[in-house]
């Protein structure tokens, strides 16, 4: 045991609570990081009980270690690089029977452990009967059954973590795997005389079993968990004595499930268990996983989401906004020095507050992000678009990453891994920028609400479905030409509907706001303070804060030196100069387009709407959304495209992203036109 | 464990005793339950398994409408699967 802080690892199936447990034991001293180099999240966090430290990892959602799937690998790989002291096993009460043989493989690591059943209330409720100390008995471990809202309970789990941790012990009975045993004897003596030759550091952390187990229920390659010279001479030992991996390893599960059903046999009883908790989700699934009325439910669900985040969000920003305003003012007569307290009012104030003003937005859009998928209805969008993604040659497993482009593109864009098939990960990561991110947003709704007050909601509205036609059109020309390849496979448990629970929902929205605040806010002050910098300069030299509201000076600043030579190739739009600046400038992080306006345009928030309408016609105005929605991922998005394929996929992203802009920006303008 | 791969010849005679008739599990209707056999598509055999479908166990059929992806249960989960992998699902 550490002396200073207990390590602890959570580990389950999907979807049986577990990032609930975690929740209520580490309360909000958490964080999520990424698995080095990888980007399946982790979640750590930490809580004090008896004046020590527990820190708490949350694995990703698993089945077993051998299947080759990338979170097995990456849970299989961080439990034996690392020291532990005790392992936690979240099970669901209601599906013990597919819960336990992650039970029984967790066992074979020897190490401290505790099983946990939650949903108390729903076994007691539907009369499911467990017999906790039979099974604990059964195990060699303790079992404790709990609601991850009873705090009584919580705390009888911090108890149990101490005494389990505390006694050390990790003598277990080992699942007795019938006539392979002697074959994995052998094979583990094999594996500890050669570990005697040649010691490895991660031999001498995991049971020798283990090492054999894993090498022989997997066809995977094993670089990085076990040293090759160890697998290489297991397998050929394997096929002298004529067993065949994939055969042995599906043998040697059912082996596992054999055991637990013994094991169930005599410690549930479920004889008068009501399966109530079922039977209404798989009756709303007769509507939500209808080929036809499942998919008009799904469009009609995301209307909504974004219908309420606009709606919702508007009237807090409006009360934020002119706060932020009242703040730069109040600043700017204050302050007697003229530089300094135009950057701060301009720069910091105008620009970092302005991000204060989309929180609301961004929030409820995670939010309901969040709803989407702790209620189990992002798996039943999984089940119905699969077979339309097929025509355009992806699974169904690639509509999550899709929407969470939504809400930012970078993490979106790095979901992706998951994806097996090489070309069809690119094709994704390609069109994931096409998503509107709820960076975008800001953009949209202070531009439509200028120009277009009546119709704002459906323009955009318009916006986002352009995003997805085009992801779609891009998506399938891809496929068919330079991107082609197999359509991954879908193979995903689909868990019954459920209430979301609204402390994780609530927990999960603010850690992602607060995520995209803090970059937003960094990237936005940057760029700012880059845009603040060209505006009181120029070719000539320095001008001064004056430039900001003197029109005739910003004709002499930088900004208006870029813009000019971009112009010729927008004249077409009518954009002025500055309008262009703030599309470079939007490069850094896309809301910096409008919170550029305020800088360049010398204007607090509240007044944007008058610049707006001085600056664009409908027509033109469109055309620039337009031209927002599509034109170049922003550096973050890009920085993840070049990290998940390449430099060469990142180029061709801008080049993708510019000629969509263009051509659906000169559309705009056209359709503007005809129609204002 | 037998490790035969079944393809075309979908009658077997095993034990020599009742003929057993093996249907891919594609073909299988919605709400009826068969006996797992094997599953041929070997990237997601061991996956599967995991999951809880080891070979003698009861597969349910919750929905299969010819099109788009199958929903399918054992011990009490429902797993949804592409057509592709239910085609190399051999069942009884």
């Amino acid at each position: 045991m550490g002396n200073n802080e207990t390590r602890i690892i959570l580990a389950g199936n999907p979807n049986v609570g577990k990032s609930l447990v975690f929740n209520e034991l580490t309360g909000s001293h958490q964080k999520i990081a990424n698995f080095p180099g990888i980007t399946v999240t982790r979640t750590a966090g930490f809580y004090n009980y008896q004046n020590q430290r527990y820190d708490v990892i949350d694995l990703p959602g698993l089945y077993g270690f051998n299947s080759g799937n990338i979170e097995e690998a990456i849970a299989h790989e961080y439990i034996i690089k690392h020291d532990h002291d005790l392992i936690i096993n979240v099970v669901d009460g209601r599906k013990l029977e597919r819960n336990m043989y992650l039970t029984l493989q967790l066992r074979e690591l020897k190490l401290p452990m505790i099983m946990v059943v939650t949903f108390r209330d729903k076994l007691e409720k539907n009369r499911l009967k467990i017999d906790i100390p039979l099974l604990s008995k059964k195990l060699g471990i303790p079992v404790l059954l709990i609601s991850a809202f009873d705090e009584n309970d919580i705390h009888r789990l911090r108890e149990i973590i101490f005494e389990t941790i505390d006694s050390g012990s990790r003598e277990f009975p080992q699942t007795y795997l019938g006539e392979y045993e002697k074959l994995i004897q052998g094979i583990a003596e094999l594996v500890s005389t050669t570990v005697l030759l040649q010691p490895d550091e991660v031999l001498n952390r995991v049971p020798i079993r283990w090492v054999a187990l894993s090498i022989m229920m997997s066809k995977q390659e094993k670089h990085n968990l076990w040293p090759l010279w160890l697998v290489d001479k297991v397998r050929s030992e394997l096929s002298q004595h004529d067993e065949d991996i994939e055969s042995l390893s599906v043998a040697l599960i059912s082996k596992y499930y054999d055991e637990i059903s013994n094991i169930i046999e005599e410690t549930v009883d479920d004889s008068e268990y009501l399966r109530n908790e079922g039977k209404w989700s798989q009756r709303m699934d007769h509507l939500f996983l209808h080929p036809v009325i499942g998919f008009i439910i799904f469009i009609g669900i995301m209307m909504m989401v974004f219908k309420l985040t606009y709606e919702v969000s508007t009237p807090i920003s409006e009360i934020l906004s002119d706060s932020a305003g009242q703040l730069a003012d109040f600043t700017r007569e204050s302050i007697s020095n003229e530089l300094f307290a135009s950057f701060l009012a301009d720069a910091l104030i105008g620009g970092v507050g302005f991000i204060l003003v989309f929180i609301p937005q961004i929030a409820i859009l995670f939010f309901f992000l969040a709803v989407l998928e702790h209620s189990g209805y992002l798996a039943r969008v999984v089940f119905i678009t699969d077979r339309y993604l097929n025509k355009i040659g992806i699974s169904g497993t690639s509509i999550a990453p899709l929407l969470l482009g939504f809400g930012c593109n970078v993490p979106a864009i790095m979901a992706s891994k998951t994806v097996k098939d090489e070309n069809e990960r690119k094709a994704m990561v390609l069109v994931n920028p096409f998503m509107s991110c709820s960076a975008r947003l800001p953009v949209y709704i202070i531009i439509t609400g200028a120009l277009f007050p009546d119709h704002a909601g459906y323009i955009i509205g318009a916006l986002y479905l352009s995003g997805v036609v085009v992801a779609i059109l891009v998506l399938f020309i891809l496929r068919k030409t330079v991107l082609k390849g197999q359509t991954s496979t879908l193979l995903m448990e689909l868990p019954d509907l459920s209430r979301p629970p609204v402390k994780l929902t609530l927990s999960r929205m603010y850690r992602q706001t607060k995520n995209f605040a803090e970059n937003a806010a960094s990237w936005m002050a940057i760029g700012l303070i880059i845009i603040w910098v060209l505006s009181i300069t120029g070719p000539t030299g320095y001008i001064g804060p004056a430039a900001l509201t003197d029109t005739d000076l910003l004709h002499d600043t930088w900004i208006f030196a870029i813009g000019d030579v971009l112009h010729p190739l927008f004249a077409w739009f009518g954009w002025d100069s500055r309008l262009l600046v703030a599309l470079v400038f939007g490069f850094i992080a896309k809301e910096v387009v409008i919170s550029s306006f305020g800088l360049i345009y010398g204007v607090k928030t509240a007044s944007f709407s008058t610049v707006i309408l001085s600056q664009f016609n409908p027509a033109s105005g469109l055309a620039y959304l337009f031209f927002v929605l599509f034109y170049t991922p922003c550096i973050g998005s890009l920085m993840a495209i070049k990290q998940e394929v390449g430099t060469k996929y990142m180029v061709f992203s801008i080049a993708l992203g510019m000629s969509v802009a263009y051509l659906t920006a000169s559309l705009a303008l056209f359709v503007g036109r005809l129609i204002f | 464990m037998s490790t035969e791969v079944w393809s075309e010849p979908r009658t077997l005679t095993k034990h020599t005793e009742l003929p057993l008739v093996l249907h891919h599990l594609e073909e299988c209707d919605g709400h009826t339950s068969h006996k797992l056999i094997q599953i041929e598509d070997e990237s997601v055999r061991i996956r599967l398994s995991e999951m809880g479908f080891v070979p003698g166990s009861m597969i349910k059929v919750i929905r299969n409408n010819r099109r788009g992806p199958l929903l399918i249960e054992t011990k009490g989960i429902r797993v949804m699967i592409c057509r592709k992998i239910a085609r190399e699902i051999m069942v009884e």
